[in-house]
């Protein structure tokens, strides 16, 4: 077995019997009628402190203690935990608007957390399918680029002698596509649809145009691939970031919750006057 | 306030002289004396003559018996000329220098705690001087250049503090030694091929020295005799030293190692300052870039002698099909020819002679000694144990008088992809000891690297996560503390160093005038300008100009941070890492079997 694959199978063994402790634990608390609620509850709250460490980690302008990468492999696993002890932690129906929204905070965090780890391993492979990396910042002024030199041929082909055919088509279907920013939902399913459908609509007008217009055809269809291809690198990084914004966000709001949660508790437990 | 600004005189090649000590009188002393009485002070350039070069660019050190001047592997930029006294030079390691940092296994605790209780027991017993020196022979076992750790002591302080030996003549007696005597020079080898020294330099009684730094000794080349002495130097001395470090010369006796350094013949292939030729030959296809490399040996040729690269590197190739394929590159130590000279000799006179069934190409710049065949199979192949020679050819591709037997793509190199091993080879990566490689299968592009960089360097990020790319890897443009940094090459005040322990190159801010110089000759354009600021972050303008006084900035591999780069251990996928692209097995290691 590779030192990866032992990693992680040690890995999510330390998980699920950390887990199976944790069930333990609340069942104890249950049969021996205690409060099996402020079992789990104190393991939930110590989870979640433990997976603010990355965050502080990656704040922390000196270098201390392990690598990022290693603070990122503790988030992950004890997040997965975090998500076993909260589902022994609620009940069903929630109750109450404040735990309501608490459980959801929950929910949406986790969610995204997981969303997160699914698109951080399968983003890179597929950027890194494409002939060239471009920086994220840079990818508008790359698309500007590309649709000036778009606009040059369309005019240039007016000269060929063969009509308008090439700048009517570029008018009407290419001049939106290189001015326009592709919708959310393209930035959330990255997609070829649109290509493909310019490219053969492209490719049938190749029937009317003589050598020259060929050649502009060509020009054109290249931009319309690297257009596209910019598209795809800036939509798979950009959801890539929308994803952490909105995990990293809502942390905070969950954080006020949890500490107003606890709070509350102890208010009714009567250890807080 | 964004946009306030210092007005300062533009900075000079010699505001920084290398020591504020050398007055006017000295420096008419030293140009009384030899080697500086003997040079033409008119072929010297009016920008910089030779008394301005050896105020600025030399200084004296007056030392006493015993001070250690510097150590085997560390770097230099600097060669020192004997004034009174005598220098010793010691062939052997036995200073306790740089070590390789310690992997803590199970297997390694073992060892320290033997060698431990050894040395305890070596105390308790009080061996007198004869006994531990014969102890150290037997102990040393394989290698006997490596003799038992010299007593040293410290003297002076701060930045003034030497490494001194407690027992000079003890320690002469102990070890291989020779003697360097006034108006003699040493040193100029390492700061020549900006290499580690290759041997120890000590004070054998109170002298004085004078120590001239790379930036001035190019200017002194401008002298011919002098440049002729340094070349012959260069290319002549300390060839049995180099040549007891290959493995394959380990148990050759004290006879046949002076008929080898005899016979053995000194050459350099290619230009010292490659990085020009680089650039313009840059763009041509791969096959005419390797066909311009300078041969040092080539396939189907006689096998005339054994091949020893000394510096710089070189391409193993084949020809495959229409073009040539690298096999492996090769660094300091390698040997080549060694196979076809053993196969040779094995066969004797039964069957004919194989030629050199690969070819050997300088890349950029490389020294070699090559050691002819007659005296390799007699001086040679008879020491070298079985287990350090070659495999038989089995079937040899090249035979004379018999059709070229055409060579499979296999692969053939360990682990490593023959087109990745072409790629850092072709682009030159292999000169990087710490180049930066982003593994993009992992990388999410969240500049968490950068944003830890700029974090570290007060708001601005030395490297750009841009580069050339390989597959799933981009080597950014970091820099990679090169093997030969050539970036050194031009610097005028000499700002940009190699720090003498860990070898990172850096850039020294205070000295460091602008002139753009090392961005110029960086081939990887690894250094960028960058509006010079004083301590309030305001930015320096030249007086009479307005313009914005310029200087270099590059990676410093975060050399004060204790836990490394902070771009490394700041990557949450561990998609980043620094390593040596000059060590084959490290790439094999870290890149080997997931190549593209």
């Amino acid at each position: 077995m590779s030192s990866l694959g032992k990693r992680r199978l040690i890995a999510s063994v330390v998980t699920l019997a950390a887990a199976a402790v944790s069930g333990y634990g609340v069942w104890l608390a249950e049969i021996r009628l205690g409060d099996p609620a402020t079992v789990s509850g104190a393991t939930l709250l110590a989870a979640t402190i433990g997976l603010f460490g990355l965050s502080a980690r990656k704040r922390s302008k000196r270098q201390i203690g392990r690598p990022v990468a290693v603070w990122m492999q503790v988030h992950v696993y004890l997040g997965s935990f975090a998500c076993v002890v909260f589902l022994m932690h609620i009940g069903w129906p929630v109750y109450g608007v404040f735990e309501q929204c608490l459980a959801f905070v929950f929910v949406f965090v986790s969610a995204t957390g997981v969303a997160l780890g699914f698109l951080s391993r399968s983003t890179p492979k597929r950027l890194a399918a494409l002939t060239k990396d471009q920086v994220f910042e840079e990818i508008p002024a790359l698309q500007i680029a590309i649709a000036g030199n778009a606009h040059t041929v369309a005019l240039e082909s007016t000269q060929h002698g063969e009509g308008a055919t090439l700048a009517e088509f570029y008018q009407r279907r290419l001049l939106p596509y290189f001015r326009s920013r592709r919708s959310w939902a393209y930035c959330l399913v990255p997609n070829g649809i649109l290509r493909r459908q310019l490219l053969r609509e492209l490719n049938d007008l190749s029937r009317y145009l003589g050598v020259p217009g060929q050649v502009s055809l060509g020009q054109l269809a290249q931009a319309v691939r690297q257009k596209d291809d910019l598209d795809y690198q800036y939509a798979l990084q950009a959801r890539l970031q929308y994803f952490y914004a909105a995990h990293v966000s809502l942390t905070w709001s969950l954080a006020i919750l949890v500490a107003v949660h606890v709070a509350l508790v102890f208010r009714f437990q009567g250890t807080l006057q | 306030m964004a946009n306030a600004s210092v007005e300062i005189e533009r900075p000079d090649r010699w505001d920084h002289p290398l020591s504020a000590e050398m007055s006017a009188g000295v420096v008419q002393q030293l140009l009384a004396s030899p080697p500086f009485s003997l040079m033409d002070a008119e072929r010297f350039n009016r920008n910089a003559p030779l008394a301005d070069i050896l105020q600025n660019d030399t200084r004296l050190h007056r030392l006493s018996a015993g001070d250690v001047i510097f150590r085997e592997g560390q770097y230099g930029g600097s060669a020192y000329l004997v004034l009174d006294g005598n220098i010793r030079i010691f062939l052997t390691q036995f200073i306790p220098g740089a070590r390789p940092r310690r992997k803590w296994t199970g297997k390694a605790l073992l060892d320290w705690w033997n060698a431990k209780r050894q040395k305890a027991k070596a105390n308790a017993k009080s061996i007198d001087a004869s006994d531990r020196r014969a102890n150290r022979r037997s102990n040393s076992g394989q290698d006997e250049r490596h003799a038992a750790t010299a007593e040293v002591g410290y003297r002076g302080e701060g930045k003034e503090t030497r490494m001194y030996l407690q027992d000079v003549p003890g320690v002469i007696r102990d070890n291989t030694t020779s003697q360097v005597t006034p108006g003699e020079m040493f040193g100029e080898l390492a700061a020549i091929s900006r290499a580690p020294r290759e041997f120890t330099a000590v004070a054998e009684c109170d002298c004085v020295l004078l120590e001239i730094r790379w930036q001035g000794l190019k200017l002194l080349r401008q002298d011919h005799a002098f440049k002729e002495l340094l070349d012959e130097r260069y290319r002549g001395e300390l060839l049995a030293n180099q040549l007891r470090e290959t493995a394959q010369f380990r148990f050759i006796s004290d006879d046949s190692m002076e008929e080898i350094v005899k016979a053995a013949k000194f050459e350099s292939f290619g230009n010292m300052e490659w990085y020009a030729d680089y650039r313009k030959k840059a763009n041509k296809p791969s096959s005419e870039q390797i066909e311009e490399e300078p041969l040092i040996a080539e396939e189907g040729s006689f096998a005339v002698g054994l091949w020893i690269v000394r510096g710089g590197f070189a391409r193993q190739s084949r020809r495959q099909g229409a073009g040539h394929r690298t096999l492996a590159y090769l660094s300091k130590g390698s040997v080549f020819g060694l196979e076809e000279l053993a196969h040779n000799y094995r066969n004797g006179s039964e069957s004919p002679p194989i030629p050199y069934q690969e070819s050997l190409r300088a890349i950029g710049y490389v020294d070699a000694i090559c050691i002819p065949k007659a005296t390799v199979d007699c001086h040679v192949l008879p020491y070298i144990r079985r287990s350090d020679l070659p495999k038989v050819i089995e079937q040899p591709r090249y035979q004379f008088g018999q059709p070229v037997v055409d060579a499979s793509l296999t692969q053939t190199t360990a682990d490593v992809e023959t087109g990745l091993l072409e790629f850092l080879v072709e682009k030159r990566l292999i000169n990087g000891q710490r180049a930066m490689a982003i593994d993009l299968d992992r990388c999410t592009r969240c500049d968490d690297c950068v944003r830890a960089c700029a974090s570290t360097h007060g708001g601005t990020p030395v490297f750009e996560r841009r580069g050339m790319q390989y597959g799933k890897w981009m080597f950014a443009q970091a820099c990679m503390h090169c093997e030969d940094p050539v970036c050194m090459i031009g610097c005028p005040t000499g700002a940009i160093h190699r720090d003498s322990e860990s070898g990172l190159v850096a850039i020294n801010e205070s000295t460091c005038i602008g002139c753009k110089g090392c961005a110029e000759s960086c081939p990887y354009d690894n250094i960028r300008m960058v509006a010079a600021t004083d301590g309030k972050g305001r930015a320096k303008v030249e007086q009479s100009t307005g313009l914005p006084i310029l200087q270099a900035t590059k990676c410093d591999f975060c050399a004060t941070a204790a836990s490394g780069p902070a771009c490394q251990s700041a990557c949450p996928h561990d998609a980043l890492f620094r390593f040596d692209l000059s060590d084959g097995d490290e790439v094999a290691r870290k890149m080997g079997g997931r190549a593209a």
